[in-house]
């Protein structure tokens, strides 16, 4: 490890400069947690015209402290009101909310807190010792390997996506097509832009995100009457946010457990937050002794989950910096702003931007001790943010989005562009059609493109490169399993629906 | 509507020259794309023909009405923006959809659409340097 780059991340990390986008990120991070509704994605989508504007470094900073930031705001939420605040804290509510109404409330928001520090600590010490190694294995990649393995992102995002894996993939397939709006850079052709000369450039990448997160959230709500979202929140104060000794002996284990659950869920392409909470949920059901007792306000339920989701969200970072692949759609959006910034995430990355690297880890050390100093103290101003009505809010939002949208390019198109991708969204969410994957996909598009043409001319257009390949195959092989599993039970239950059918007529 | 984008990916390949696994032309992407997307839309909707007992009704109980007047409201920003300025514009823009969120009180809402767009104003023009029109007024 080099000391020499240790010491100047730290020195560069109290800059003024740097140290103010951290604790803003944070803050905003933890604000957006506590809100329901508006999560760190649709966030780090409207702040994009923003990161534009800043140094790079700044805005890394800025948006990965919007990310882990989520995380811890996202289990006061779920503890206090039963709603989870952001994707991540979903299951917390099972044990959370029981225990906050058994009184214990401060237990619960102060393991979830110390489980995410020690969960975001374990996952940047891993940051730190696994980028260096993965990147020189990734040197060995080839665009045969970077197209199999982009594709298995994203096979894998689909897979482990909430709904039917269909119309992930379609979600995906759009997303792709989305990204071949605008010039060819093999021929420098044209495409899809319909005679519309402001498509040239391709679809701007705030407007497009802008919309599918943030024009598109608020779209969703705003069907719903104004009494049907206010909240109940749990009145009374509440104490005892240090958890007791026996708490600490109570949730431990399963806050190690979480922690490398989350850490390696992480690292996984299409793994993230959510799906390593869930895991380690799970996991912590099967290892423990009273199964059953899960659900009536256990403190290894909110521990665990909590704990990996923090890690999760630290440890996506190993993938996107070392090979350059996002592993979920927040990590899209953060590889696109570094992209615009002239950062590209790689093999190589590390290499030639040491400070850079080292800045961003010791940003996120110092992001994670002010979240854990800072949250616990501030637990009765989140409340408070808990009543903000969502008349108020939503406009701000739609407000904020339409100048922000505008102040990247001076342009009134990209307006349209974003209501336009916000009115997609809206009926993409509607029916069940996730938008992650449609993000992942968009960002990595001129990429699996470039490497897929690279590789078949390498190949004078034999696809089996794809298979004599040794990694380009492994990756292969694992996304056809993955594609079977998840056709199987697919295809036998169509088969039984379309004799009903027949059997009907 | 994924069908059609697949069928409009489909047509466009072909006209830009798809070319062939050698020699993969402009148009080998998008058309490949189109051709997935097809597969998957037909696969999802044809399904769906079949599930049609379990389809929930996503539009009864709502009020989707007001998505579609949000939409409206913001459509018109960017013209408003052109002919008014940066911070009339906005006001405009705010008060509508403060009324059209539920904030009944026009004191209040006029207020609070003014106060946030000088906010606005101040964040993006001052702090972030960024230019917006002046309209035809050559106010804000």
């Amino acid at each position: 490890m080099d000391f020499g780059h240790i010491f100047s991340g730290i020195k560069l990390v109290f800059q003024f400069q740097n140290l103010s986008y951290c604790l803003a990120g944070v803050f905003i991070g933890t604000l957006i947690g506590v809100l329901p509704g508006l999560g760190p994605m649709a966030t780090i989508a409207i702040l994009l015209p923003l990161c534009f504007k800043i140094p790079a470094l700044s805005a890394i900073i800025l948006m990965a402290g919007i990310y882990y930031g989520a995380q811890y705001g996202g289990s006061t939420t779920s503890i206090l009101v039963n709603i989870p605040g952001e994707s991540g804290s979903v299951i917390t509510c099972l044990d959370g909310h029981p225990m906050a109404k058994q009184g214990r409330a401060g237990p619960a928001l102060g393991i979830a807190a110390f489980g995410s520090f020690i969960g975001a600590s374990i996952s940047i010490i891993g940051l730190m010792f696994i980028s260096k190694p993965l990147a020189q294995f990734a040197l060995k990649f080839g665009p045969p390997e970077y197209f199999s393995l982009m594709c298995l992102g994203l096979i894998i995002l689909t897979y482990l996506g909430q709904g039917s894996m269909a119309k992930a993939l379609i979600s995906a397939v759009f997303g792709l097509l989305l990204s071949l709006v605008g010039v060819d850079i093999f021929s420098g052709k044209p495409r899809l832009i319909f005679g519309i000369d402001y498509l040239i450039d391709g679809i701007t990448l705030t407007g497009l995100m802008m919309g599918l997160f943030g024009v598109s959230e608020v779209f969703l709500k705003l069907e719903y009457a104004e009494e049907s979202r206010k909240r109940e929140i749990l009145e009374g104060k509440i104490k005892n946010l240090l958890p007791t000794l026996q708490d600490w002996k109570d949730s431990w284990g399963s806050i190690l457990r979480g922690s490398f659950t989350g850490f390696f869920m992480g690292m996984l392409p299409g793994g993230g937050v959510v799906v390593s909470s869930f895991l380690s949920y799970g996991i912590e059901k099967k290892v423990s002794k009273q199964p059953e007792k899960f659900g009536t306000g256990l403190i290894q339920g909110v521990a665990a989950p909590e704990t990996a989701n923090n890690a999760a969200s630290t440890s996506s970072f190993i993938t996107l910096l070392s090979l350059g692949i996002p592993t979920n759609g927040i990590m899209a959006i953060i590889l696109a702003a570094l992209v615009i910034h002239g950062i590209t995430p790689g093999p190589l990355f590390l290499e030639k931007n040491p400070d850079f690297f080292w800045t961003f880890i010791m940003s996120m050390y110092l992001g994670n001790i002010t979240l854990v100093l800072l949250n616990l103290p501030l637990i009765p101003v989140w409340v408070q943010v808990l009543r903000v009505p969502s008349k108020i809010l939503y406009p701000l939002i739609l407000l904020f989005c339409l100048i922000g949208v505008y102040s990247v390019r001076q342009s009134t198109f990209d307006i349209l562009i974003m209501i336009f991708f916000g009115w997609i969204g809206y009926l993409m969410r509607k029916y069940n059609y996730e938008v992650a994957p449609l993000t992942m996909a968009f960002v990595l598009g001129p990429r699996i493109e470039e490497a897929l043409r690279q590789s078949l001319l390498i190949s004078r257009g034999s696809l089996s490169i794809f298979l004599t390949r040794p990694i380009a195959a492994i990756f292969f092989g694992i996304g056809a399993i993955l594609l079977i599993t998840s056709l199987l039970p697919f295809l036998k239950q169509t088969k039984k629906k379309m004799e009903k059918f027949q059997d009907d007529l | 509507m994924f069908i059609v984008a697949g069928l409009v990916a489909c047509i466009e390949g072909i006209s830009l020259a798809p070319g062939n696994f050698h020699h993969p032309g402009p148009g080998f992407f998008p058309f490949l794309d189109g051709v997935i997307l097809i597969f998957l839309a037909s696969l999802v909707f044809i399904t769906s023909f079949f599930n049609k007992e379990k389809a929930s009704p996503l539009w009864v109980g709502t009020k989707w009405y007001r998505t579609i007047i949000t939409m409206g409201i913001l459509l018109s920003f960017p013209f408003a923006l052109r002919l008014l300025g940066f911070v009339l514009s906005a006001s405009i823009t705010m008060s509508l959809l403060f009324y059209h969120s539920g904030l009944k009180r026009w004191s209040v809402i006029i207020s609070a659409s003014v106060g946030t767009s000088f906010l606005c104003y101040f964040i993006f023009t001052i702090l972030l340097r960024s230019e917006f029109p002046r309209g035809l007024l050559g106010l804000f």
